[in-house]
C-alpha cells in the first residue's frame, strides 16, 4: 500500500465505521488531512511511516467508532426511546402490583408453580420421546427382530445368522450385532462389574460414532488370536483411570485378561444398549472370531442393528429379510426353524423400541401436566379479571380523563408481563428442581439422563407466560366496561361478560381439578391393591448377594466356590441361615426352558415356558416358602447325579392338572433331553417379578446338579440385615479376591423396588391433583366472595326487607354448589376419559372403578363446601343498618 | 459572557487547537496539525481523526466554523476553518483562568517543585 490511492481507499473504507452526519460533513477532508500527513510521513522516513501506520491508521478506525459510540443512529435513538417508555410503563406496572402485594404474590406463586412444573415435564417428555435419537440419520436405523411365524417372537439372532443376513441384504445400508455383557474388571485390585457390550465388525461405524481418545476397533482386532483391545466409556476413564490423558495403551483387566485400552468414548456417546436396557456400558469389546458364539448358531444373543437407506421402503426390506430367513431356515433346520416354521427377521425402527414402553406413561404426565398448567393460567386469569374489576372505577375515570384506549391496554398487559415475567423466571427455578428430581427419583426412562431445562424449553416457558399475559390482559380490557364503571364512580363494577368469564373459569378449574383427582385416585387404589399382594415370601430381614464366580470358569469351579462360600457364610456370626439360589424373588433373572411331563405329551406346549431356577437347600426355610406338598431339598441332594426337582404349584398344574406331581418324572425338552428328574415336593407360587404379575410355573433343581456362574447367597440376619454387609464383603474377598460382588442388598428394597414405578406415578399424579384441587378451591373461593362484596347493598337491602341471614347463606351456597355441580359433571366425561387411558397401568382397580371416582368426587365437594363457607357466612352476616346508613 | 461558562474549562487538547486557530488565523486541517505540532514543539502531536472528532464538536458547539479559502492561495478542494467570535471568548477566558491558576503562589511552588522532580 505504498501509493496514496491505496491509502484513500483504505481511509475511505474505514470511514464507514463513523456514523453518517460525521462522514457527510467532515468525512473527505478528514481523509484528505490523513493521506496529506501520510505522503509527509512518507518523504521524511520509514520512522515516520511506521509511526503512521501503527498510531494513526488504528486511531482513525477507533474514533470512527468512539464518535458512533459518543452519537448513536436515529434507529438506536428511537429503540432508546421506545425502552425507555417501556421502562416507565413497566416501572408503574411494578409499582401497581407492589400496592396489591397479596395480588402479586398468588399470581406469580401460581403461575410459576404451574408453568415451573409443566417445563419440567415437558422437559422429561423432550428428552425421552420427541428429542431424536442421538445417531446421524437416526430414521434409518433399525433393530432387526426375528419370529418364527406366529410362534413366538424374539429380538436377537447367532452370530453365523447375523452373517448370513448381512452378506446377503443387499437392500440394507449396513448391518452389525452386539452383545450385552457384565465382565469384571480390575483384577484383584478392587474388582467391579460393569456392564459391557460386545459389538461385531462395524458398530461404531453404522452408529456414526467414533472415539474422543484413540481409536475404535480395526478388522484385525476381530481376528482369532488378535491381541486383546477394549474401548472404555468416558465415564469409566473418568472414575477408573482417574481421567488421565495417556490412557491409550494401557492395559485393563477384564474378565481376567489383560486388554490393551485403544479407545476412550466421548461422554456424549450414547450406545443404544443404554436407552434400550437403561444401563450404560462401561466398555466395548470386539466379538472375535475365536469367541464360542462365534460358529453357534443356536446361541441367538446378538442384538441386530441395520440401517435402511430412506430410498428403501421397510416392506421391501422386510420381504428379502424373509427371503433370507427361509433359505436358512432349510439349511439349517436344526437352529434356524421352528415347527416347521422358518425363521423370519424383520426390521423394528429403533426409535419405537427405545420409546415404547415409556410413551404411555409419558403421555400421562404430560396429559396431567397440561390440566394443571391450564388450570393454574385459569387460576390467574380469575385474580386478574377480579383485580380489573376491582379497579373498573379507576381505569374509567382515566379513559374519561383522556387516557386512550390503547394507554389502558398498555397498563394492564404490562402488568400482566411483570407477573408472567417474574413467574417464568421463577418457573425456571421450580423446572430445575423438578428435573433433578425426575432424574434421580423418577423411574427408568430411556434418556432420561439427558433432560434438562433448554433453551427450547426455555423458549416455550416464556412464550407461554407471554401469550398468558396478553390473554389476560385483553380479557381484563375486554370485561372492563368503561362508561357503567364512571357511573357508578370509583365503586366496584362487574359487567355481565365478566360474571361469565368467572364463572366458566372457575367452573374449569373445579372439572380440571376433578380429572386429575380421579386419574390419581385410580393410580392409588392400584397401588394399594398391589401393596396388598401377599408375595408369597418374606424378605425381612434376608441379604441377597448377587456373584458370578469364576468369570468364565464354571461347573466344578463355580460348584467349589459355592460350597466353599455357603459353608463359611453359614459360619459367620449375626447369620441365622444361608443358602444359594439362582435366581430370588424380586431379583429374577428369568431362565426359561421348556420341560415335558413323564407320559404327559399332550402337556407339550412350544409356547410354554418354564422359569428354571437352581436352589441349595434351606433357601425355601429363608424366604419363608412352604412346601405344601412332598419336601424341600436336603442337604443330602446336593450331589452330582441326584437327578430331583421341585415345583411349584403354578408348574404343578401346568404339568399335572389335578394329579399330584410328587414322585412323578419331568425332562427338559429339546433336541438332546435332559435326564428325567423326580419331583420331591411342591413349593407354594411366589410373585417372582412382582405384585403386578402373576406367579409363573417355575421348576427348581438342587444346585450340585448343575451350578451356574451366577449365583445368589441369601442369608438370613439374626439382626439387623445391613450389618452382614461387611462379613459377606470380606468373606468374598478372602475366597477369592478377584471376584466382584454385583449386588448385595436387603432383600425388602428389591422388593420395594418392585413398586417404585407404580408409586412414582401414584404420587406425582397425586401431587397434581392436590394442587389443581388447592387452586379450584382458591378460584371458586375467589370467586364467592367477590360476588358477595360486590352485592352487599343488595343483600343488605333484601334483609332490610324482611329476608332471614339463612336464606341470604342459601342463596351463596346454591351458587357454589352450581359451580361445583357443572365441574363436577364436565370433569367426569374427562375421568372417565383418564381411566381408559391409565387402564394398561391399572392393577386389580377397573378404569371407571365407582370407588375411585366417587372419592374423588366427595373430596371435590367437600373442598368446594369448605370455600364457599366463609363467604356465604359473611353474607349471613350483613348488617343492613351499617351498610345503608353508609350510602 | 455567561454564554462562554458550558463550554470551559477546555479539555488540553481543545485549548491547543483553539489556540492553533487563534494564532495565525483559519487554516485547514492538515496546517492545524502541523500548528499544534510546532507551538507545541512536538510535545502534542495529535491523530488526524482524533483532531477531526474535535473539530465535529466545535463545530456543532460554534465555537469554530468554516471559512472559505483565506487569500488566494488556497486551496479549492480543501475546507478552512477559523475561530467564531463566541471561540475567541471562550479561548480569551480559559487563557485568564489558567493565567490567574498560575498566578497563585502555592501552584507556582508545587511548579517549581514538579520541575525539580
Amino acid at each position: 500500500m505504498a501509493e496514496p490511492g491505496g491509502v484513500h481507499r483504505l481511509l475511505r473504507w474505514l470511514l464507514c465505521l463513523y456514523p453518517r452526519p460525521f462522514r457527510l460533513e467532515l468525512g473527505t477532508d478528514l481523509v484528505e488531512t490523513c493521506a496529506q500527513r501520510w505522503r509527509a510521513a512518507s518523504t521524511a522516513g520509514p520512522r515516520a511511516t511506521l509511526a503512521f501506520w501503527i498510531r494513526d491508521v488504528p486511531r482513525f478506525a477507533l474514533d470512527g467508532l468512539l464518535e458512533r459510540a459518543a452519537a448513536p443512529s436515529p434507529a438506536v435513538r428511537a429503540l432508546r426511546r421506545l425502552s425507555g417508555a417501556a421502562a416507565l410503563e413497566l416501572r408503574s406496572a411494578v409499582r401497581g402490583l407492589g400496592r396489591s402485594p397479596g395480588f402479586a404474590i398468588l399470581a406469580v406463586a401460581t403461575l410459576a408453580l404451574g408453568l415451573g412444573a409443566a417445563t419440567a415435564v415437558f422437559s422429561v417428555a423432550d428428552a425421552v420421546l420427541f428429542r431424536g435419537l442421538p445417531w446421524p440419520a437416526p430414521e434409518e436405523l433399525h433393530l432387526v427382530q426375528g419370529r418364527y411365524g406366529d410362534a413366538f417372537e424374539f429380538g436377537s439372532h447367532s452370530a453365523p445368522n447375523l452373517r448370513d443376513i448381512r452378506a446377503q441384504a443387499t437392500l440394507l445400508g449396513g448391518v452389525t450385532g452386539a452383545r450385552a455383557a457384565s465382565p469384571a474388571i480390575g483384577g484383584t485390585d478392587d474388582p467391579e462389574r460393569v456392564t459391557g457390550t460386545v459389538v461385531t465388525r462395524g458398530y461404531f461405524e453404522l452408529l456414526g460414532a467414533s472415539p474422543s481418545r484413540g481409536r475404535g476397533f480395526a478388522a484385525e482386532d476381530y481376528a482369532a488370536g488378535a491381541p486383546r483391545v477394549v474401548v472404555i466409556s468416558h465415564a469409566l476413564w473418568r472414575s477408573r483411570l482417574g481421567g488421565r490423558a495417556d490412557v491409550i495403551g494401557h492395559s485393563l483387566i477384564v474378565d481376567g485378561v489383560d486388554c490393551e485400552i485403544v479407545g476412550v468414548m466421548p461422554a456424549s456417546w450414547r450406545d443404544p444398549e443404554e436407552l434400550l436396557n437403561h444401563a450404560p456400558p462401561a466398555l466395548w469389546l470386539p466379538l472375535r472370531r475365536d469367541d464360542p458364539g462365534w460358529e453357534d448358531r443356536s446361541s441367538h444373543d446378538l442384538r441386530v442393528l441395520a440401517r435402511l437407506p430412506g430410498a428403501v421402503s421397510r416392506e421391501r426390506a422386510d420381504a428379502q429379510l424373509a427371503a433370507i430367513g427361509a433359505a436358512l431356515g432349510e439349511a439349517h433346520p436344526e437352529h434356524t426353524s421352528f415347527g416347521g416354521r422358518s425363521l423370519e427377521p424383520w426390521l423394528a425402527p429403533l426409535a419405537d423400541e427405545v420409546t415404547e414402553d415409556a410413551r404411555l406413561r409419558v403421555w400421562l404426565l404430560l396429559g396431567a401436566i397440561g390440566l394443571l398448567l391450564f388450570a393454574s393460567c385459569a387460576a390467574v386469569a380469575n385474580l386478574f379479571l377480579t383485580r380489573t374489576a376491582h379497579r373498573g372505577g379507576e381505569l374509567a375515570i382515566r379513559r374519561a380523563l383522556g387516557a386512550s384506549r390503547g394507554r389502558v391496554l398498555g397498563q394492564l398487559v404490562s402488568e400482566a408481563l411483570v407477573v408472567c415475567g417474574a413467574a417464568a423466571l421463577l418457573a425456571l427455578a421450580v423446572a430445575a428442581g423438578g428435573v433433578r428430581a425426575f432424574r434421580l427419583s423418577g423411574p427408568e426412562l430411556p434418556r432420561l439422563a439427558d433432560a434438562g431445562v433448554d433453551g427450547r424449553v426455555l423458549l416455550a416457558a416464556s412464550a407461554a407466560a407471554l401469550v398468558a399475559a396478553l390473554g389476560f390482559g385483553l380479557a381484563g380490557l375486554a370485561a372492563q366496561d368503561g362508561a357503567s364503571a364512571l357511573r357508578i364512580g370509583s365503586r366496584v363494577v362487574d359487567s355481565r361478560r365478566t360474571r361469565g368469564l368467572r364463572a366458566g373459569l372457575v367452573v374449569a378449574q373445579l372439572a380440571f381439578a376433578f380429572t386429575l383427582l380421579a386419574g390419581a385416585g385410580l393410580l392409588v387404589n392400584s397401588l394399594g391393591q398391589l401393596l396388598s399382594v401377599d408375595p408369597g415370601f418374606d424378605p425381612r430381614g434376608v441379604v441377597a448377594m448377587e456373584l458370578r464366580s469364576g468369570g468364565d470358569v464354571e461347573g466344578a469351579g463355580a460348584a467349589e466356590f459355592y460350597t466353599r462360600l455357603l459353608e463359611r457364610a453359614r459360619g459367620v456370626p449375626g447369620i441365622a441361615g444361608a443358602a444359594l439360589m439362582q435366581s430370588v424373588p424380586s431379583l429374577a433373572n428369568i431362565w426359561i426352558t421348556r420341560f415335558e411331563a413323564e407320559g404327559h405329551p399332550e402337556t407339550w406346549d412350544p409356547n410354554r415356558f418354564i422359569r428354571e431356577n437352581v436352589v441349595s437347600s434351606g433357601a425355601f426355610a429363608i424366604l419363608g416358602v412352604p412346601v405344601v406338598e412332598g419336601r424341600a431339598f436336603a442337604p443330602a441332594d446336593e450331589r452330582a447325579g441326584a437327578y430331583l426337582a421341585m415345583v411349584n404349584e403354578a408348574a404343578a398344574r401346568a404339568l399335572w392338572g389335578e394329579e399330584s406331581p410328587v414322585g412323578r418324572h419331568l425332562r427338559r425338552e429339546g433336541d438332546e433331553p435332559g435326564p428325567w428328574l423326580t419331583v420331591v415336593g411342591v413349593a407354594a407360587d411366589v410373585h417372582q417379578d412382582w405384585a403386578g404379575r402373576a406367579p409363573g410355573a417355575e421348576v427348581f433343581v438342587p444346585w450340585r446338579q448343575e451350578t451356574p456362574g451366577r449365583m445368589r447367597l441369601l442369608a438370613k440376619a439374626a439382626a439387623e440385615p445391613a450389618l452382614l454387609f461387611s462379613a459377606l464383603r470380606a468373606l468374598v474377598a478372602e475366597l477369592d479376591p478377584a471376584l466382584p460382588i454385583d449386588r448385595l442388598v436387603p432383600l425388602r428394597e428389591t422388593v420395594d423396588g418392585t413398586l417404585a414405578e407404580p408409586r412414582f406415578y401414584a404420587t406425582l399424579l397425586l401431587a397434581f391433583a392436590v394442587v389443581a384441587l388447592v387452586l379450584a378451591a382458591v378460584g371458586l373461593y375467589g370467586s364467592l366472595a367477590y360476588a358477595v362484596s360486590r352485592e352487599v347493598r343488595p343483600l343488605a337491602v333484601r334483609m332490610a326487607l324482611g329476608a332471614t341471614p339463612g336464606r341470604l347463606v342459601a342463596r351463596v351456597l346454591s351458587r357454589g354448589i352450581v359451580l361445583a355441580g357443572m365441574g363436577l359433571g364436565l370433569g367426569a366425561v374427562g375421568a372417565l376419559a383418564t381411566g381408559r387411558l391409565l387402564e394398561s397401568l391399572l392393577f386389580g382397580v377397573a378404569p371407571a372403578d365407582p370407588t375411585s371416582l366417587g372419592t374423588a368426587a366427595a373430596l371435590l365437594g367437600l373442598v368446594s363446601m369448605v370455600a364457599c363457607a366463609a363467604p356465604a357466612r359473611r353474607a349471613g352476616r350483613v348488617e343492613p343498618a351499617s351498610i345503608l346508613r353508609g350510602e | 459572557m455567561p454564554g462562554d461558562r458550558r463550554h470551559r474549562p477546555l479539555k488540553p487538547d481543545v485549548f491547543h487547537l483553539l489556540l492553533a486557530l487563534e494564532d495565525g488565523g483559519p487554516c485547514h486541517g492538515y496546517a492545524l496539525l502541523e500548528r499544534i505540532e510546532r507551538a507545541s514543539e512536538g510535545r502534542v502531536r495529535p491523530a488526524p481523526s482524533l483532531l477531526y472528532r474535535k473539530l465535529h464538536r466545535l463545530l456543532a458547539d460554534g465555537l469554530v466554523a468554516e471559512t472559505g479559502p483565506p487569500e488566494a492561495s488556497g486551496d479549492e478542494r480543501r475546507r478552512y476553518y477559523g475561530l467564531t467570535p463566541l471561540g475567541t471568548r471562550v479561548l480569551r477566558a480559559e487563557a485568564a483562568r489558567i493565567v490567574e491558576l498560575a498566578a497563585s503562589s502555592r501552584v507556582q511552588t508545587l511548579a517549581r517543585a514538579g520541575r525539580r522532580g
